[in-house]
């Protein structure tokens, strides 16, 4: 077998076999996924509509009041019945016939005063069916024709929502776009730094058990760093697909469950340019936990000089709102093509807005330009401090390794 | 006899350090060759240069009649002085990993080793970590790790660190079997009792540099006084061209300091003629290599030095 291939099969296997492995990539979405399994458990149970609700209304005010039916795909209203008093509502409520009831007083128009019996709070159901009863009510009250009261309950119900060239503009395309970018940055690092960060832990490792020198005389060093970037990197890719599919499965099951989501398209299309950041944008930080390797001695203190690598990449994340309030900004654009944040700052810009093609082409280059520097200066690094056991690289010493052909 | 390693007038530095300042000598097929010299004289980063991982300075490298480069790998074993083995693995899948990276398909790998591991008593431990395993344990499956490929040339640094004799023993049996096939081993060691019970020629580096070179016996030799060592029954009269007669410990053993014109073939005839004693042994007195390396370090050279 190719030992670089030799290499890449042992790195995954030994990484993959470890309880740290299992744990993020299955235990770690698992864990998230049956958090938010039993809040929605709780949550469905918390806000079930009331079975029925009463209403002692004095004034009349919903005596005319008819609920239209609702649209296909919405929640059925929860039904209101009418008591003379409030002796008799409450009769009905302790007897489990209404699960509350709802007393509306003559001069609600223009108190506003209205008080509820039975529950802490009405379920969410409950709430927009009364509400819708009231306002229809009010409106009835004022005088209003029918077809205006029922443009004044939803005046925005109609929005034909186009771009400036007439294209019609689904609405519910900014949440798709929001869980598409925030998704898509996330399994991108997650990639990306779960990869190198397993890479710095290897090759440390290496120099920690001292088995450098002995694997150093079976092949060459480019070997070594090459079998572990592809076994580390295919590991990573593994955690982040577990994850993925952790995610799509959710998103099935809301869809199944949450009728609106079923409506939010998913712009995954928008992603594409990023298969040819992903590579390059593991070989930059690949590169940069090469050379980490070589400077320190221990793993732990390895992680220290990752940890501050990892945060620079990361920026983008932490100023989402930026790329979601001007996508082509100063901030946005600099963060997409900087290379240390381009990877995470252009998945965000690509979904949140419209990237012009000359920086697309321009963060790529850049990003190659510092993978390549990087992996160079990485070698180079390498070489000279791989054999240094217990003795951390000096600034000088890794300048002038650097500076060494 | 075919060298298989020259080294010729190498040197290499790192940053102000000269860690070799000019090595030169020869390695031949099928030899045990020592190679000696107090701690930080060079030696490592001379075996490191053989390796191929650093390049020397100055001077050229032929192993197995060529520079030293990746053809060559396969054909090394070594066993660093820096003990290492994947502490996480079990010992055989991490001998199995060292194999392949030496080129050995899995499958005769392990072959290989289930015979190995049997010789160095290991074969009930391979399921357990290796950091689990004993440090003498962990030296052997080392020793494994470096010629379960069967290599033309094995360099080993202290190769009977932690071991105890009955290991000590299987280790140079190892050296034996290879030298009798023709296969070379480059042995650097301070432990100067078995370089000279198993070393055909040593080389000593100090400071960087090669001060003592060739056969052990002549080495030894080089090292020598005008002495021999008596053993016998009887009364040793004086003898002529004898300066001195020192006892050396209970055994009736006597070393006889000779004039600097007598020989040592001189005093066996003058032995010969006395009646009254009997000699069972005669032997030249020659120092150990014990002695030869505190001398060599103190400062102390041979009157020919030859690689």
């Amino acid at each position: 077998m190719n030992r670089t291939l030799l290499v890449a099969r042992h790195e995954y296997g030994r990484q993959a076999r470890r309880r740290g492995f299992l744990l993020a990539t299955f235990g770690l979405p698992l864990l998230v996924f049956a958090g938010y399994t039993l809040l929605f458990l709780y949550l469905l149970n918390s806000v079930r509509p009331e079975a029925s609700i009463g209403y002692v209304d004095p004034g009349g005010l919903l005596t005319d009041v008819s609920l239209p039916e609702p649209a296909a795909g919405e929640d059925p209203w929860v039904p209101l019945q009418p008591f003379a008093d409030e002796a008799a509502a409450e009769a009905a409520r302790a007897s489990g016939q209404i699960a509350a009831y709802a007393v509306i007083p003559p001069d609600y128009a223009t108190s506003g005063a209205l008080t509820i019996y039975g529950v802490e709070t009405l379920s969410p159901n409950g709430r927009t069916t009364l509400q819708a009863a009231l306002n229809r009510g009010l409106l009835a009250q004022a005088g209003t024709p029918p077809a205006v009261a029922e443009r004044a309950l939803e005046p925005l119900g109609e929005i034909d929502a186009r771009t400036p060239a007439g294209a019609v503009i689904n609405q519910l395309a900014p949440i798709g776009r929001g869980i598409v970018a925030i998704m898509g940055s996330l399994l991108f690092m997650v990639t990306i730094f779960f990869s190198a960060s397993y890479l710095l832990q290897a090759l440390v490792e290496e120099k920690e058990n001292r088995t450098m020198e002995v694997v150093t005389t079976s092949i060459t060093p480019w070997q070594l760093i090459g079998g572990k970037t592809l076994g580390l990197g295919l590991l990573g890719l593994t955690i982040a697909l577990a994850w993925l599919g952790v995610v799509a499965i959710a998103w099935m099951v809301g869809r199944a469950f949450f009728t609106p989501l079923r409506e939010v398209p998913l712009p995954l299309d928008t992603l594409v340019p990023l298969l040819f950041v992903l590579p390059l944008g593991y070989l930059l930080f690949a590169g940069l936990m090469v050379a980490i390797s070589a400077v320190v001695t221990t793993a732990q203190e390895g992680q220290q000089f990752a940890g501050v690598v990892t945060l620079t990449a990361a920026l983008p994340l932490m100023a989402t709102a930026i790329f979601f309030s001007d996508p082509n900004g100063l901030i946005a654009t600099f963060l997409s093509l900087f290379p240390l944040t381009a990877p995470v700052g252009m998945a965000l810009r690509l979904v949140t807005g419209a990237v012009p093609l000359w920086q697309l082409v321009l963060s790529v280059l850049l990003l190659a330009l510092a993978a390549g520097l990087a992996v160079w200066g990485a070698a180079r690094i390498f070489r000279v401090g791989m054999l240094q056991y217990g003795k951390r690289l000096s600034l000088q010493d890794t300048l002038r390794a650097l500076r060494t052909p | 006899m075919t060298d298989l390693l020259v080294i010729d007038h190498v040197a290499k530095s790192f940053a102000q350090t000269v860690a070799v300042r000019d090595v030169s000598f020869r390695v031949g097929a099928g030899e045990i060759f020592a190679l000696l010299g107090p701690n930080g004289a060079g030696k490592t980063t001379t075996i490191r240069m053989v390796l191929n991982i650093f390049t020397p300075d100055r001077g050229t490298i032929t192993l197995f009649g060529q520079p030293p480069g990746a053809q060559a790998r396969d054909r090394i074993g070594y066993l660093p002085e820096e003990r290492g083995l994947y502490r996480n693995l079990n010992l055989l899948d991490c001998l199995v990993y060292l194999a392949g990276l030496k080129g050995l398909p899995a499958g005769e790998a392990r072959r290989r080793l289930s015979g190995w591991l049997e010789r160095f008593d290991l074969a009930n431990h391979t399921s357990k970590k290796v950091g689990d395993l004993s440090r003498g344990m962990q030296q052997k499956a080392q020793f494994i790790a470096a010629l379960v490929h069967e290599p033309e040339l094995l360099i080993v640094d202290e190769p009977f660190a932690a071991l105890d004799p009955v290991n000590t023993r299987l280790i140079k049996d190892v050296f034996y079997e290879r030298a009798a096939q023709g296969r070379t081993t480059i042995m650097s060691t301070h432990q100067m009792h078995l370089v000279e019970e198993l070393a055909e020629r040593l080389v000593m580096i100090h400071q960087g540099e090669v001060v003592l070179a060739g056969t052990v016996r002549a080495v030894r030799q080089q090292f020598a006084a005008n002495a021999v060592l008596v053993e016998g029954q009887g009364q040793l009269e004086r003898l002529p061209g004898v300066v001195a007669m020192e006892p050396q410990g209970e055994n009736g053993t006597v070393l006889l300091r000779l004039a600097d014109q007598t020989t040592p073939q001189q005093v066996f005839r003058a032995l010969a003629t006395q009646s009254a004693y009997t000699v069972e042994h005669f032997a030249v007195a020659l120092p150990t290599l014990d002695e030869i390396f505190v001398r060599v370090v103190g400062g102390e050279r041979a009157v020919e030095v030859g690689a």
